[in-house]
């Protein structure tokens, strides 16, 4: 593993094999400690941010390869909403209620109400 | 005679623990198990024992959208006071444990339990909180009122959950043996010291968390220099959605954090990475921190003070203020974006010693 200044960018790790065995991936941060870019072989992707926003990457004539939706934390939304999705699945229908509206929990995990119990067999 | 008359005693007012003992031949009946082609028996299979007693041997098929969940209903666990159970799973499971009242009250704490390895846990029932949305008319798990105890598994949940608590397919399984509800006292896994908070050391069994983002956990040498006495959290680089931020979360809600001033943790990335922590109130509110740990061959402590904590960006709370009685989970992830991997995409970092000073 190998580090150094790289322009704009602060620092690069290779990991892997050699260039002539292949495998090598070097990859570059910027002074933020994100992803900049990444070499593989022949393909190399770089990495366009808006400060703390992942857009899209980007191959060596900067044309766009892949678009992401990279919100920083946001998906800890969800996170406890999973513990909280048990409280739909067996709870009595007045405290279900009161799961469904409790604002952890992801619209994703309230349209299952009822599957749970629906699979739900006495051995 | 004395001690022994004392012992006697002393059994006798703390009333008799629920036990389930299973017993080569038995069947599994009263238990109830959801998951694609879920099925419980008792097995004395060699790989399925415990200290060569037979346990609860469940399999399931792994399905996105179809968690494995265990029950068992019409329970009386009056004068109870601590859980024990043994859980070993064919991969590694996130687990709940629920406990519900028979007024509909649901109580949970979470565990996690590595692949192919008996994790033998010992809880206080005070360790388990209100669950999320739930009421209660006390807002304190009644023991009496206990009536349904469930081990519900976090991998296959539906939509973005599958993604944060990952999936599962093909066959797999679980067991449960040595369940004991027991009428002792014991310690909290939290330790209150007069000048900290301990949450986690993770020098004990098994996990006392949950895994997001598609964490591996494993133990690791930790700070103290000892083998297996920290947590290290592996994790495949995705660009996007859950998989950009593993972690882990962690349960405080059970814990009095009144005086404290600020949270400190021990790190070990492999490279220089941005580490973010959440602490979430009972009602969702969200307050953050991050810091950069620089690249280091040792592990670094980083103390957070709670002050540098801020509402997240669009968050809403009812005083806009960190209220630590009402602090229920600590989240901690790595921004995978900044982490450094191997030509795999592969990273791991290491947390150790989590605690609040005072």
């Amino acid at each position: 593993m190998r580090r150094c200044g790289v322009g704009e960018l602060r620092r690069t790790a290779t990991t892997g094999g050699t260039a002539t065995t292949g495998g090598r991936v070097t990859v570059a941060y910027d002074g933020d400690s994100m992803r900049r870019q990444r070499e593989e072989g022949a393909s190399m992707a770089k990495h366009l941010w808006d400060g703390a926003q992942i857009l899209m990457n980007l191959d060596d004539s900067d044309a766009t390869v892949a678009r992401h939706n990279h919100s920083p934390l946001g998906y800890l939304t969800y996170a406890y909403g999973a513990v909280g999705w048990f409280a739909v699945q067996v709870a009595p229908p007045e405290k279900a209620t009161a799961s469904l509206a409790a604002p952890a929990c992801s619209s994703s995990s309230l349209g299952l109400t009822g599957a749970l119990a629906l699979t739900q067999a006495a051995v | 005679m004395v001690s022994l008359i004392g012992c006697l005693l002393a059994a006798t007012a703390y009333g008799a623990p629920v036990s389930f003992g299973f017993s080569a031949g038995d069947t599994a009946e009263g238990w109830k198990v959801t998951g694609q082609a879920a099925a419980a028996k008792v097995s004395d299979a060699a790989d399925r024992t415990r200290d060569g007693q037979p346990t609860l041997a469940c399999s399931y098929l792994g399905q996105p959208g179809s968690p494995f969940s265990l029950s068992r209903d019409q329970l009386d666990l009056a004068e109870v006071r601590s859980l024990s159970l043994s859980v070993k799973p064919s991969t590694q499971a996130p687990l709940v444990l629920i406990l519900t009242e028979e007024d509909g009250s649901l109580y949970h704490t979470f565990i996690t339990c590595p692949a192919e390895q008996w994790c033998d846990l010992t809880l206080p029932l005070a360790d388990f909180q209100l669950q999320d949305g739930s009421t209660d008319e006390n807002g304190a798990l009644d023991a009496e009122q206990v009536r349904t105890f469930t081990v519900q598994e976090l991998a296959n949940m539906p939509g973005d959950l599958g993604a944060i608590f990952g999936t599962k397919s093909g066959e797999q399984w679980l067991c449960v043996g040595a369940l004991r509800f027991g009428a002792e006292e014991i310690a909290s896994h939290a330790r209150v010291e007069k000048d900290k908070v301990l949450i986690e050391d993770f020098s004990g069994p098994g996990f006392r968390l949950l895994p997001v983002g598609g964490a591996q956990l494993a133990k690791v040498t930790g700070a103290d220099g000892k083998e297996g006495s920290a947590l290290g959290v592996r994790f495949t680089f995705a660009p996007d959605g859950p998989q950009a931020w593993p972690g882990v979360v962690l349960p405080v809600g059970n814990v009095d954090l009144a005086g404290t001033r600020a949270l400190r943790l021990r790190a070990k990335p492999q490279g220089s990475s941005k580490l973010h922590l959440v602490l979430e109130e009972q009602d969702g509110s969200k307050y953050e921190a991050s810091t950069v740990i620089p690249e280091a061959d040792d592990w670094q402590a980083r103390d957070f003070a709670l002050t540098d904590f801020t509402l997240e960006k669009g968050g809403t709370d009812e005083n806009a203020t960190l209220d630590l009685d009402q602090v229920r989970v600590l989240i901690v992830v790595i921004d995978a974006w900044s982490a450094l991997l191997d030509e795999k995409e592969q990273g791991e970092f290491g947390l150790d010693d989590v605690l609040f000073l005072r």
